[in-house]
């Protein structure tokens, strides 16, 4: 896996002035090196750990299981301190949460290909229709369960997006930005998560009744 | 707007996404519109549901030394573990993190809040003689500027309480009027205290609210001739204002938070407030 990780990521710099700077990197005394990287260390810490709850919280969303999420936050830290010093941007919480999201996909794709395909059955989810009131909605406010269970019911493309705009609080810009997605295309997305979550909740409460 | 395209932009009202002219048509028709009116409160209510009820995963502590020490061994730095008490990690370890509105605020932030200050000072000595047409506009500086002092120089509230029954005695004896305090927890937004301020040469009451990690100041002061009669908002730097005028008096709010949750914020308000 960490072969893959590497092309993905540590590309940055392909320049040749860049590859003479690696060579010369490793003629430099070795002192020195190491307390270049502690230093880079430091400061990669200092920008990204204040931000691992939202990398967790994303994980666990995206991989529906404690281990893969930690797993996978703990190789996104990894694969972000090495292309960090490619890194000059100034949303550092963006940009470490799109490295989350391609480390879980790699994951997903390798250990369990059938959850991103999985298509959200429509005959059994559609039968609570739109009859759904706000009142009845905030009933379930306190209701975690039902919601934790209704979101990952959802495809992985609309757990995402919900986790993204709802708990993270991001902007459509930012979320376009991670997703590699078109603002329009954020809109539109976000917009039918909530339609299915809506109709996933109905169906229910219906079924309570 | 017919109701097709109101359909199309209701999520994007709703995440305060709209150019303000659009989300004014937006709000316009929603006014006037009983049946997108009834489909915009459902959206608010599962926006509200997905972000009060879902479960917020936070990473456990184990996740976060077991990173630090990964990142450590990438670069070669030998982890002697073991002795005990000792600290695991000897590079330096990143501060803590610390959770609240003053740590969270990142330097161009304080920068920009700053800079809002310095203008109302600036505004406040020069342009006195100049106020008539901008009225409105130099008040909104004033109220911004207000906002961010109470937020940066640690005096949120003069009085800290969720009890409206505290922090009303409290501002009616500081003030020649009895604004009107009412907690409004139930519609998300848990009142935090009370504060008296300054605003246009007289005293006024400043009510603040949270609305998750974010701060509202509702500004009262009993309605005078120069007030506007009209319900208008202001967008300024990042902040929203929403003005509007209830019985005797006039009110503004203020926050970071989006348009919608501000005029949502409003309609909760109202609701709690006896009608005169």
């Amino acid at each position: 896996m960490a072969a893959t990780l590497e092309a993905e990521y540590v590309f940055g710099t392909k320049d040749l002035e860049s590859r003479a700077n690696v060579v010369k990197f490793a003629v430099v005394q070795r002192q020195q090196e190491q307390g270049a990287q502690e230093h880079e260390l430091a400061s990669f810490e200092a920008m990204m750990l204040p931000h691992l709850d939202a990398a967790h919280n994303l994980a666990r969303w995206l991989m529906r299981n404690e281990q893969d999420a930690q797993d996978v936050v703990q190789e996104a830290y990894l694969r972000a301190f090495k292309s960090f010093s490619g890194f000059h941007g100034s949303n550092g919480r963006a940009w470490l949460l799109t490295i989350v999201r391609n480390t879980s996909y790699t994951l997903l794709k390798k250990n369990r290909a059938a959850d991103l395909t999985t298509t959200f059955d429509e005959e059994i989810h559609a039968s609570g229709r739109e009859s759904v009131s706000p009142a009845a909605i905030l009933e379930h406010a306190e209701d975690a369960e039902l919601i934790k269970n209704a979101m990952n019911e959802l495809p992985t493309e609309f757990r995402e997006i919900l986790t993204l705009r709802h708990q993270q609080e991001l902007s459509y810009q930012e979320i376009g930005e991670i997703l590699k997605i078109p603002v329009g295309t954020v809109m539109s997305r976000l917009a039918r998560a909530r339609a299915r979550l809506r109709e996933y909740l109905a169906s229910q409460m219906s079924q309570e009744k | 707007m017919n109701c097709e395209e109101i359909k199309n932009l209701m999520d994007a009202y709703l995440d305060g996404e709209l150019d303000p002219i659009t989300s004014q048509k937006v709000e316009q028709h929603l006014r006037d519109c009983p049946k997108c009116e009834q489909a915009y409160e459902v959206e608010t209510a599962m926006a509200h549901l997905i972000s009060q009820a879902a479960p917020y995963y936070k990473a456990p502590p184990e996740l976060r030394e077991g990173i630090q020490v990964s990142l450590r061994e990438a670069i070669g730095v030998t982890i002697s573990r073991g002795a005990a008490g000792e600290d695991p990690l000897p590079v330096r370890r990143p501060e803590a993190v610390r959770r609240g509105v003053f740590f969270d605020m990142p330097w161009n932030w304080l920068a920009l809040a700053a800079a809002i200050v310095l203008a109302a000072i600036v505004a406040s000595n020069f342009l006195p003689r100049l106020r008539q047409p901008g009225d409105d506009q130099f008040l909104a500086t004033q109220l911004i500027a207000n906002h961010v002092r109470s937020l940066m120089a640690n005096h949120l509230t003069d009085v800290a309480s969720s009890d409206q029954h505290t922090v009303k005695p409290w501002l009616d004896v500081k003030l020649d009027f009895a604004a009107p305090v009412v907690d409004l927890s139930g519609g998300g937004f848990p009142l935090i205290g009370g504060r008296l301020d300054y605003l246009d040469n007289h005293s006024v009451a400043a009510l603040v609210y949270q609305r998750r990690k974010h701060f509202i100041n509702l500004f009262i002061w009993p309605t005078t001739p120069a007030d506007s009669k009209e319900q208008n908002t202001v967008t300024r730097q990042g902040y929203n204002l929403l003005h509007w005028i209830e019985g005797d008096f006039t009110y503004w709010a203020v926050s970071d938070v989006n348009i919608t949750e501000l005029q949502t914020f409003k309609r909760s308000f109202e609701q709690q407030v006896p009608p005169h």
